[in-house]
């Protein structure tokens, strides 16, 4: 609007003039327009609202649930497959997502383009931190990112006092069923270890290996962590399948959200996982958690 | 297709009761080799003596709940998919029919995915998926059936050709799923689409065992007829041949095959195709001898498929219909041009 108005008044001073007023007027008035941030990822947008970023984000990704008044924010595809005509038409002044040799098309598709882009990791906890600091940095919040990462160091250190001392049992963390879809690497391998538990899905090489039943009957793990898809029935008759007369697990659910979620609560996704391991460390109030 | 020249083409044209106890006790050898072969091995190394004399021990619980049940899984899933292949292949006279073409095999997939994605969220049991895929795949093919005839007959070309858009359809279907779901169970979904063999009771086996039964008994008994049929549609009519009637009977018999074991397995693609194609490169296209030579070769394809599956990366695993196409994809080729390009004959 502002670069139609600017070629009306000024056209008689001829087209020259009148483009360059138009150009650097319009970049004052896009300089100067509130910030207009669209994320693309669950972990981005936890980030986003929890450095205070909150209010400057116009839209999110079709995975984002957290926080709650994310659900009522447009929907712009996921960080692996942006709507790209959607996210234009939002004219953000930053676009934060994953790094990802998946999304690299769609990546220079949205730079080429013109807009800012900011990419960040999630696989590990440094790297979140990290994404907290930068995102922090870039949006204006750097006193509230450094609050946040502190926070989490904060949770960190206490899960650890409250587990000092207690053996480690062998555990495996799995995702889904069919197929069994284990915890391998990444920032949840990390939570297990922080957690004071030996990871039997743990050095294969894969962040999220598709294991062997018979490896796991083997390994014999004393506690299995389950993100209970379905009821607690079909889960426990699941797992009651292959524990045949040795080997008998305690399996508990987690919940998906926040544990599935990396971000700015993997802190309190690392007492979840604790207690559920370690339920004689905790609080009785953790004990509700199953 | 040659169909014609398939039956003088062959050293041994005729089929006699020698030939088959000959061909037949062979491959049932071999089966039984690799079925102990698969069962010796696998991601953990087991004892087998004391896994059958202890049953507290750890080598027992991972032979009889893990090994032993997918094992027994992968040669009864093998087997339909062969003995379906060979008979749809016959039924629509066109050597690229199996359950995948027909639509089959992802109709029964999305059904199971079904259950799956949603139990969490609508709080229905997982156990429901196997159930949910056979009512969907049956559905499906009454669909194809009913679109696939024309001026009141079955069109072998419509049925094929329905059968493919319905393939689309139904993968469609799921791969729209597989956008809708959280990250986390999109490799579920991918399980489904290349298949896999992992983790199946005996309850299921049991419940794939007596369609596959049922349907293999029913399409033996008419094996003249499929003789036949993938002859000429005329000359099968000509000699009294209920050519309708057979028609049906294969579509419903296959269907009922091939949708309990995808249900269960998830699309593994290939052994339909292959294993029929190899038996008839080798021992000719009589049904007789066909249909049981498909069944004990597709057992143990897919038995050694699911064996390269699970040792390959272990303790992980691959999909095994990955193994099936990457295996039978290039040894097929093989075999067609061995002896200079040869029509693929019915």
């Amino acid at each position: 609007m502002i670069a139609c108005a600017c070629s009306c008044h000024h056209g008689r001073l001829g087209p020259l003039v009148a483009v360059i007023l138009c150009v650097t007027s319009s970049a004052a008035a896009w300089g100067a327009a509130a910030p207009r941030i669209v994320s693309l990822a669950p972990s981005t947008t936890e980030i986003l609202f929890a450095v205070g970023a909150g209010p400057e984000v116009v839209a999110v990704s079709n995975y984002c649930d957290y926080p709650p008044q994310v659900r009522k924010l447009p929907r712009v595809g996921s960080f692996l497959e942006p709507n790209i005509e959607a996210i234009a038409g939002l004219r953000p002044t930053l676009i934060v997502g994953l790094a990802s040799a998946a999304n690299e098309r769609a990546v220079r598709g949205l730079a080429a383009m013109g807009f800012s882009l900011m990419l960040t990791r999630d696989d590990s906890i440094a790297a979140i931190e990290q994404a907290i600091i930068e995102i922090g940095a870039r949006t204006g919040h750097r006193e509230r990112a450094a609050a946040v990462v502190a926070a989490i160091r904060e949770q960190i250190a206490t899960v650890q006092a409250r587990l000092r001392g207690r053996s480690a049992p062998r555990v495996l963390m799995v995702v889904g069923h069919a197929p069994l879809i284990a915890v391998g690497g990444g920032y949840l391998g990390q939570l297990l270890e922080l957690a004071d538990s030996i990871n039997i899905a743990a050095g294969l090489g894969q962040a999220w290996p598709r294991l062997s039943l018979e490896y796991v009957i083997a390994q014999a793990p004393a506690v299995i962590l389950d993100g209970r898809r379905g009821d607690t029935a079909a889960l426990d008759s699941f797992w009651l399948r292959y524990q045949a007369g040795r080997f008998g697990p305690k399996v508990v659910g987690y919940p998906l959200s926040p544990v599935l979620h990396p971000g700015p609560r993997i802190g309190q996704s690392l007492a979840i996982i604790a207690a559920l391991i370690h339920p004689e460390a905790f609080a009785p109030a953790y004990h509700g958690a199953r | 297709m040659a169909i014609s020249g398939a039956l003088s083409s062959h050293r041994e044209a005729y089929l006699t009761a020698a030939r088959m106890v000959r061909v037949l006790g062979a491959l049932a050898v071999v089966l039984l080799a690799v079925l102990l072969v698969a069962i010796a091995h696998g991601a953990v190394r087991i004892d087998l003596l004391r896994a059958l004399r202890d049953p507290a021990s750890p080598d027992h619980a991972i032979l009889m709940a893990a090994r032993l049940p997918r094992v027994l899984m992968g040669a009864l899933v093998g087997a339909v998919l062969a003995t379906a292949g060979a008979a749809l292949q016959a039924l629509v006279r066109n050597p690229l029919a199996e359950g995948g073409t027909l639509g089959i095999s992802a109709a029964a997939a999305f059904g199971a995915i079904l259950p799956l994605v949603f139990s969490y969220r609508l709080g229905i049991s997982e156990a429901l998926a196997p159930g949910a895929g056979f009512v969907l795949a049956l559905l499906s093919t009454l669909l194809v059936y009913r679109l696939g005839q024309v001026r009141g007959r079955l069109d072998p070309l419509s049925l094929l050709l329905v059968g493919v858009i319905f393939n689309t359809f139904w993968s469609a279907l799921i791969l729209l799923i597989n956008n809708l779901v959280d990250l986390y169970q999109t490799r579920g979904i991918m399980a489904w689409l290349v298949g896999s063999l992992e983790a199946p009771s005996y309850t299921e086996i049991g419940l794939v065992a007596m369609p596959a039964a049922a349907g293999s008994a029913w399409l033996y008994w008419h094996a003249r007829d499929l003789n036949l049929l993938a002859l000429s549609e005329d000359s099968a009519r000509d000699l009294g041949v209920d050519v309708e009637g057979l028609r049906r009977g294969i579509f419903v018999a296959t269907s009922v095959m091939i949708g309990a074991a995808v249900s269960v397995s998830g699309m593994i693609g290939f052994v339909g195709l292959i294993v029929p194609h190899l038996i008839r490169l080798r021992w000719g296209p009589d049904h007789r001898l066909l249909l049981p030579a498909a069944m004990l070769s597709g057992a143990g394809f897919l038995v050694v498929a699911d064996l390269i599956a699970r040792l390959a990366i272990a303790p992980a695993e691959l999909p095994v219909g990955v193994i099936t196409a990457l295996c039978g994809a290039p040894f097929f080729i093989y075999l067609l041009r061995r002896d200079g390009a040869r029509d693929v004959a019915l």
